[in-house]
């Protein structure tokens, strides 16, 4: 025990000794333990806003399709459905005895780029993200009458839009579709962020969505038909059909029977999803993108312990010297390989510790920044289980690379022994 | 001046404590022992050498006769082919590996021909050195001093080196300064024996014969004997007894 803390106490002078030298060593362990911790730590961010989009709703509901493609659509307002659910199908399901709520979703038209989802208030009461986040106004209120607009975080900020600003929505996703500019809407609300895609959306109610069409067949304007807005309002403007329905269930257990009833029940072909699980798979197609990061984070660990390999064996040879001197005084070949792995060691233990702090730095510097330009919450905190093993692993990577000229001291002080060869 | 120090007292003491020790091992006894290297065709035979407890004595022999090479084994760092190595009573050449590197750390002094002290430890913790490493020269050091950093100080004293170098880095002393230090971190804890490799050489020749003295008389405060190893004959006459290193090897 003793023996071991003089050789501790050794290594670290003798690398105290050479800080210089080995300053470039540790930076380079640091820089690659920013790179993998700190990617690991937006990874892990990624992953959850996108897993957990959406929460609560035990089943999203739409015409027969694939999974991934009603999650695409109902949860990340992404695409659009090639079919349609009933309105009446949407009523069915709302009035079931183990419903707790729904919220209807209907799609299709666009502002500036950014979707435009038609539902109910039922939206801004039963809508969770995040273990159970709701929503909340930043600025004004929620729709209440149609031609009014509530507009998601991000596309406020985008766009510079304030409370009564007055905008006209566009039909279909692109950007040469038609637009309906003789229903203009007027901005009442703003949602506070919740770096979820509920910050991309304009959020109208599924009247104003029926009235913006009522003049419109097959996806334009039926040609020298026109009804004004305000004739418009006075109409029937019940929809016919929606995109997506979300479920929230009174009892969670009760989610595999019902899904398994609407997508058997007679009548019109239902798709329900349970949104955790067709995330996960969506994950698993997305996440694939991260593997080439990893490969490159861990060629870069890999170059930096390459350049503490190769500096501690260039420092080998000025060093025989030293390590004859230690044998003199008793110690044994073993001693040096320790000796020599121990330096390694703190090298590394140091490279990691600079870069954590650096990268918490770097954190709080530009978390803010980051969680305000894209909505990705990155905060400061303390290390998750996946950082600490990473880490760990660093530093277990140093030590085996540090045991390279560990070994070569080891056979050359066996061979110098005494002779100082001069 | 040193040669006040060598006065006539010191020698009765020597004599005393051997007498006291009474049948008290030799330093070194070298009995038939053979050594080549594997590959090549350097071959080291010695019949019979012996260095008494206390005594010192002086090596000489032109470089490259094989005075490394026989200093090696009696360090145990090299292993005999044949023959015994009794250092302090033990036969080194029937111990393993670790048991030598013990051995020599608990037994044995060395004092190289230059760049004696570690770099980036300061010179009270070079000459502390050896106890880190042995409980024996630990032990030894505390029963004297104290405590091994006095015992230190109080080396480095006799070694005439000033108080206020006691926190210098070692790269900063000059030669002579840095072979004074190596002879205090080799008597730390009074070992048994001394083994210095040509320590004069780096030095100017005004400063060769005080160092010489000044060592010879510090190992006999000590009571460890001395293998001082020299290509200068001039020294010859200081110390004990003088051996041609050719007389020894008999290849």
């Amino acid at each position: 025990m003793k023996r071991f803390a003089t050789l501790v106490g050794l290594a670290l002078k003798s690398a105290w000794n050479r800080r210089l030298t080995l300053f470039l060593i540790v930076l380079s362990v640091s820089l690659a333990t920013i790179l993998l911790v700190g990617l690991e730590r937006v990874r892990g961010q990624v992953r959850t806003a996108f897993l957990q989009a959406i929460s609560g709703t035990d089943l999203v509901v739409g015409a027969r399709g694939s999974q991934i493609q009603i999650i695409l659509y109902a949860v990340f307002h992404l695409g659009g459905a090639t079919n349609n659910m009933g309105w009446d199908s949407a009523q069915k399901i709302a009035q079931r005895s183990e419903v707790a709520w729904t919220i209807p979703i209907s799609m299709g038209d666009s502002h500036q780029g950014y979707p435009v989802v038609a539902t109910t208030q039922d939206f801004f009461k039963h809508f969770r993200y995040r273990r159970g986040m709701e929503l909340k106004l930043a600025k004004g209120r929620e729709f209440g009458d149609i031609f009014e607009v509530v507009l998601g975080s991000e596309v406020a900020r985008q766009l510079n839009y304030e409370l009564g600003q007055s905008l006209v929505l566009r039909h279909g996703l692109g950007t040469v579709a038609p637009e309906h500019s003789d229903k203009p809407f007027t901005v009442v609300g703003v949602l506070a962020s919740t770096g979820s895609p509920v910050d991309r959306s304009l959020y109208i109610n599924l009247e104003s969505m029926e009235a913006i069409h009522i003049d419109w067949r097959g996806g334009a304007p039926i040609r020298g038909f026109t009804i004004s807005a305000d004739r418009a309002r006075k109409m029937n403007l019940t929809p016919k059909s929606i995109t997506a329905l979300l479920v929230g269930l009174k009892n969670r257990r009760q989610v595999f029977n019902l899904q398994r009833e609407l997508q058997s029940a007679p009548g019109e072909a239902l798709s329900a999803v349970m949104p955790g699980v067709a995330l996960d798979q969506l994950w698993r197609i997305l996440g694939s993108g991260e593997k080439v990061l990893w490969l490159v984070s861990i060629l870069v660990t890999a170059t930096g312990l390459m350049g503490l390999i190769s500096s501690v064996l260039a420092g080998l040879g000025e060093r025989r010297r030293e390590l004859a001197i230690l044998r003199s005084v008793g110690a044994r070949p073993f001693d040096i390989l320790t000796l020599l792995s121990l330096e390694s060691l703190a090298l590394t233990v140091a490279g990691v510790l600079i870069g954590l702090s650096i990268l918490a730095l770097i954190i709080a510097l530009l978390g803010p920044i980051i969680s305000e330009a894209y909505g990705l919450v990155i905060e400061l905190s303390p290390p998750t289980a996946r950082e600490g093993l990473l880490s760990l692993a660093i530093i277990v990577a140093g030590y085996l690379a540090g045991l390279v000229p560990a070994i070569r001291a080891y056979f050359l002080s066996l061979g110098d022994g005494l002779s100082l060869s001069l | 001046m040193s040669d006040g120090h060598l006065g006539p007292m010191a020698p009765k003491e020597i004599a005393s404590s051997a007498l006291v020790k009474g049948e008290a091992a030799p330093a070194v006894r070298v009995k038939d022992l053979s050594f080549s290297w594997p590959k090549g065709s350097f071959r080291l035979k010695v019949k019979s050498f012996e260095v008494k407890a206390g005594e010192r004595v002086f090596i000489s022999g032109p470089s490259g006769c094989g005075k490394s090479t026989f200093l090696s084994l009696i360090a145990g760092i090299l292993k005999p082919n044949q023959g015994e190595i009794f250092i302090d009573g033990q036969n080194l050449a029937s111990k393993s590996g670790p048991k030598r590197d013990k051995f020599r750390g608990d037994k044995l002094g060395f004092i190289f021909q230059q760049f004696n002290l570690v770099p980036y430890l300061n010179i009270l913790e070079n000459v502390i050195l050896p106890c880190r490493f042995s409980k024996v020269r630990y032990d030894s050091a505390t029963r004297a001093a104290g405590s091994p950093a006095q015992a230190a100080r109080a080396l480095i004293s006799r070694l005439e080196l000033g108080e206020d170098l006691l926190d210098r880095p070692v790269s900063r002393l000059s030669v002579g300064q840095q072979q004074r230090v190596a002879a205090a971190r080799a008597l730390m804890g009074r070992p048994p024996l001394l083994v210095a490799d040509e320590p004069t050489s780096a030095l100017d020749a005004d400063l060769r014969l005080s160092f010489l003295r000044l060592l010879a008389q510090e190992c006999r405060e000590a009571g460890s004997s001395l293998l001082f190893v020299s290509h200068d004959r001039s020294l010859a006459g200081e110390l004990d007894r003088a051996v041609d290193f050719n007389d020894l090897n008999e290849t």
